[in-house]
């Protein structure tokens, strides 16, 4: 045999051993694309979205990944000292090699054609690269998941260790601990979990205590050779769990997003016009912070609304940061740590009355841009001083991003009006009109990708927004304010769904009066649905001061 | 390379139970080493230390002048290791097993592999999991020895077989080692065949190597010795064991008998003596029990 050949003997051996196996997997791989989009929606729109054969299937198809995985683990056992390959002319490095081809050809692999069956099945928009991330992605999940298959055979392997000695409860902890750690990598919640360095610095010290503890607890207990190759798996297993975790596909998903970067600064014109001012509100006192208490979190309220102008449609704000400070009299300063800028009566970042706008109404358009909700919050309080509740300041600086509503197509509101972009497919089903009401679902159907970015904002909510109108009555449905609205979500087979049921009782005519009259049923004959988009215009930077505020009267 | 296996002060424990201690062990190319002992004193242990599979606490093991810590790939082509504990691939027929083990080996002799085929008669076309323990233990051995290593690491190969397995794999054995002049190392408790293979005893207790002989030196200075002489047992050397009063007199075993010795024992009970050689299970039985070998 030459160099590689060993790989490839061994390789052919675990193939025998999981043909059976294996061929129903790759049977499942070829089956589920055509089950999900056939089953996974439900007309109904209210119950499961999950059809039961499409959960058997999909079930089953991962449940024969995990014992597959595990059947070609346990078919050369790592950590036991006596298997077959121990004793023969054939280094561990080779057996390890076997069994990674294996399981990026037979297990990865049928991942990726079911995820890409499912996505082309389903009309969901993937380029070329999407192709090539999803690989990607399938494969760090697949190296956390024998990490961890790995790491709870050594557990299991160590189990009368850790009834015996401290030793081996420490162990268990630790063993705990990193499958905790590696799921976390992969919860689209982790950033929130290691957005600090002293977090990450908490996943190092518990990564590095663990290796030294399972090298140790082997070492005592289990002498043997072949106790190095799970070793090894293990150590890099959690090293690229850790990684993962702490800093790798969250940094590079921003090299693939499809959003243009939204550092850069909003460019003049636009950026010359934007203005940011603070005004009293009617009937209170703007010169003092009104200040609440929650679970131990003292927040101070600002009594002015916050005005931006210059900011016209198609274009709209969204906050993107918060900073405020105030200066007490006595030099102290409390940072804010919160910014409570909720945008009110927008819906996914585009206001209702733009949308109308520009879908070719007249709405009347809200004040300019107002809020006065903002928080600054104090996480560690300490009591104030009598001198300080008068003659402080406050300082602060909002940051805003700046984008642009996009109108990306109209359709004739029927069932099967589709739109897709990005990996999303958007469709409407069910179109209904009665005497008293017009409803429909509105399905959303999408195969996120952490690489790039996706995990944020999927499904309905995040990047689309839609306008049903009737142009030739000059009337169109506010969804803001009468639309009755229930969604139901579901991850099935590699892909996502999210159906939403929309039922409207009242139109809006031009000038954004709701009619007293239910719908008429012949609004459906020249009913249109609009969706839109927007796009980042960048950044902008809004300083504003108060220089003399009290905290208490 | 004066010696296919030589440790130094070996010693290894599980935990704080200590199992070997300061085991001190040569073994000369070509030999058939036995290693002996009751259940649980580390004869397993020490085979699996010197193939490598075990990581010693102390000391130092070569094997094939190699330490048997670092042992490569290519050393396993000159090594076979054969133990009823180790699992083959039994969703394998007999003949896929060989088909899939063979290309592992640069040195494996079809020719031989079908002589010793013939010679075990083992049912190729079964799948290994239907194979009753002799036949387990007989492919085992095919595939230890296909390759003509020159050493051979033997835990246990005759427990539970039947006499005609055991017949099988011993003239297998015999005639291999002869003709190819391979070390073997083997433990085992079936003390019948162990005479009929080893050329050297090894005896381990209680974690430690007691005996280290050659079989012909250690079975020419046991024997059994009657004395018929009616008076008291007299107080008796160091090298006499189980002393004891039988019908005409008393009788014990020596075991540093020489003609010599046996002349000095006559003069010095001045009585008839009788001597009668021990099989080695009479010798690894008196070790066992009496006070050269703590017994519990």
């Amino acid at each position: 045999m030459n160099r590689s050949s060993p790989v490839w003997h061994l390789l052919l051996k675990d193939l025998r051993y999981q043909r059976g196996w294996l061929a129903l997997l790759w049977f499942l791989a070829v089956l589920l694309p055509f089950l999900a989009p056939l089953t996974v929606y439900d007309p109904a729109g209210t119950s499961s979205a999950m059809n039961p054969s499409l959960i058997g299937a999909a079930g089953g198809f991962d449940f024969l990944l995990g014992l597959i995985l595990i059947r070609v683990i346990q078919l050369d056992p790592p950590g036991r000292s006596v298997h077959f390959l121990a004793t023969r002319p054939v280094s561990w490095q080779a057996i390890l090699g076997g069994k990674i081809v294996f399981a990026s050809l037979f297990l990865i692999v049928p991942v990726w054609i079911a995820k890409l069956g499912t996505v082309y099945l389903a009309r969901i928009p993937f380029n070329s690269l999407d192709v090539v991330l999803c690989l990607i992605e399938i494969t760090i999940e697949a190296g956390a998941l024998l990490a961890v298959v790995v790491a709870f055979a050594l557990f299991i392997r160590s189990l009368p260790l850790v009834f015996l000695s401290l030793l081996g409860y420490l162990l268990l902890g630790l063993v705990a601990s990193t499958i905790w750690s590696d799921y976390s990598a992969h919860s689209h919640t982790l950033p929130r979990y290691v957005d600090s360095t002293l977090n990450a610095c908490r996943f190092l010290v518990w990564g590095l205590a663990f290796i030294v503890t399972v090298r140790v607890a082997a070492l005592v207990r289990y002498r043997t050779k072949t106790a190095v190759p799970p070793l090894v798996i293990l150590i890099a297993g959690f090293a690229f769990s850790w990684i993962v975790s702490a800093y790798w596909p969250y940094d590079l998903s921003r090299f693939f997003s499809d959003q243009p970067s939204t550092v850069a600064e909003v460019a003049s014109p636009l950026r010359d016009n934007i203005r940011l001012t603070l005004t009293g509100r009617e009937g209170v006192d703007g010169n003092y912070l009104e200040e609440g208490d929650w679970n131990g979190i003292r927040y101070f309220y600002l009594n002015h609304e916050v005005q931006l102008e210059g900011v016209e449609p198609p274009y709209f704000a969204k906050l993107a940061d918060f900073q405020a400070e105030i200066t007490l009299k006595s030099g102290r300063t409390i940072q804010s740590s919160y910014g409570g800028m909720a945008l009110h009566g927008v819906e996914n970042g585009i206001n209702a009355s733009l949308l109308q706008q520009m879908a070719g109404f007249t709405p009347a358009f809200p004040p300019p841009w107002s809020r006065n909700i903002f928080e600054i919050s104090n996480y560690r309080p300490e009591p104030l001083q009598n001198e300080d509740l008068t003659g402080a300041s406050l300082k602060g600086m909002l940051t805003l991003e700046i984008r642009r509503a996009i109108l990306l197509q109209t359709l004739p509101l029927r069932s099967g009006a589709t739109l897709a972009m990005d990996r999303r497919r958007y469709t409407v089903r069910n179109v209904e009109f009665t005497s008293s009401a017009v409803s429909f679902d509105f399905i959303a159907e999408s195969a996120p990708l952490t690489l790039r970015g996706d995990s944020s904002e999927w499904g309905l909510s995040g990047i689309l927004s839609v306008l049903v109108q009737n142009r030739s009555k000059g009337e169109y449905l506010d969804s803001g304010r009468n639309a009755g609205v229930g969604g139901l979500g579901a991850e099935v087979a590699f892909y996502g769904v999210d159906v939403r049921h929309c039922e409207f009782t009242r139109a809006m005519d031009a000038d954004g009066k709701k009619s007293q009259e239910p719908i008429p049923v012949d609004w459906a004959d020249h009913a249109e649905i609009s969706f839109f988009t927007s796009e980042s215009c960048g950044r902008i930077s809004l300083p504003y001061e108060l220089p003399s505020v009290d905290l208490k009267h | 390379m004066n010696h296919v296996i030589e440790t130094r002060d070996l010693s290894f424990a599980y935990g704080r139970q200590r199992v070997l201690h300061g085991i001190n062990l040569t073994v000369a190319p070509g030999s058939f080493y036995a290693l002996l002992g009751r259940n649980g004193a580390g004869k397993t242990t020490l085979l699996k230390i010197l193939a490598g599979l075990l990581v010693p606490r102390q000391g130092s093991t070569n094997t094939l002048g190699r330490d048997s810590r670092r042992l490569q790939p290519e050393d396993w082509t000159a090594i076979g290791y054969v133990s009823e504990s180790q699992p083959l691939y039994d969703w394998l027929t007999g003949e896929e097993l060989i088909a899939f083990t063979r290309p592992l080996y640069p040195n494996w002799d079809e020719a031989f592999c079908d002589k010793l085929l013939k010679r075990l008669q083992l049912p190729l076309r079964r799948k290994v999991r239907s194979y009753s323990k002799g036949e387990r233990m007989k492919m085992t051995l095919l595939l230890a020895m296909a390759f003509h290593p020159k050493l051979l690491l033997l835990d246990e190969p005759f427990s539970g077989l039947d006499v005609l397995a055991k017949e099988q794999l011993i003239s297998c054995l015999l005639e291999a080692t002869d003709q190819e002049q391979w070390s073997v190392v083997f433990a085992s408790h079936d003390l019948m065949e162990v005479e009929r293979l080893a050329d050297v005893i090894g005896l381990i207790d209680d974690g430690e190597l007691k005996i280290s002989e050659p079989l012909e030196s250690l079975q020419g200075r046991f024997r059994k010795i009657e004395v018929f002489s009616l008076g008291a047992v007299p107080v008796i050397d160091s090298s006499m064991l189980q002393a004891a009063r039988v019908e005409n007199g008393f009788s014990f075993i020596e075991t540093a008998y020489s003609p010599a010795r046996e002349l000095e024992l006559q003069q010095r009970f001045g009585a008839r003596i009788e001597v009668t050689p021990l099989a080695l299970r009479d010798i690894v039985l008196a070790l066992l029990t009496a006070g050269v070998v703590p017994y519990e």
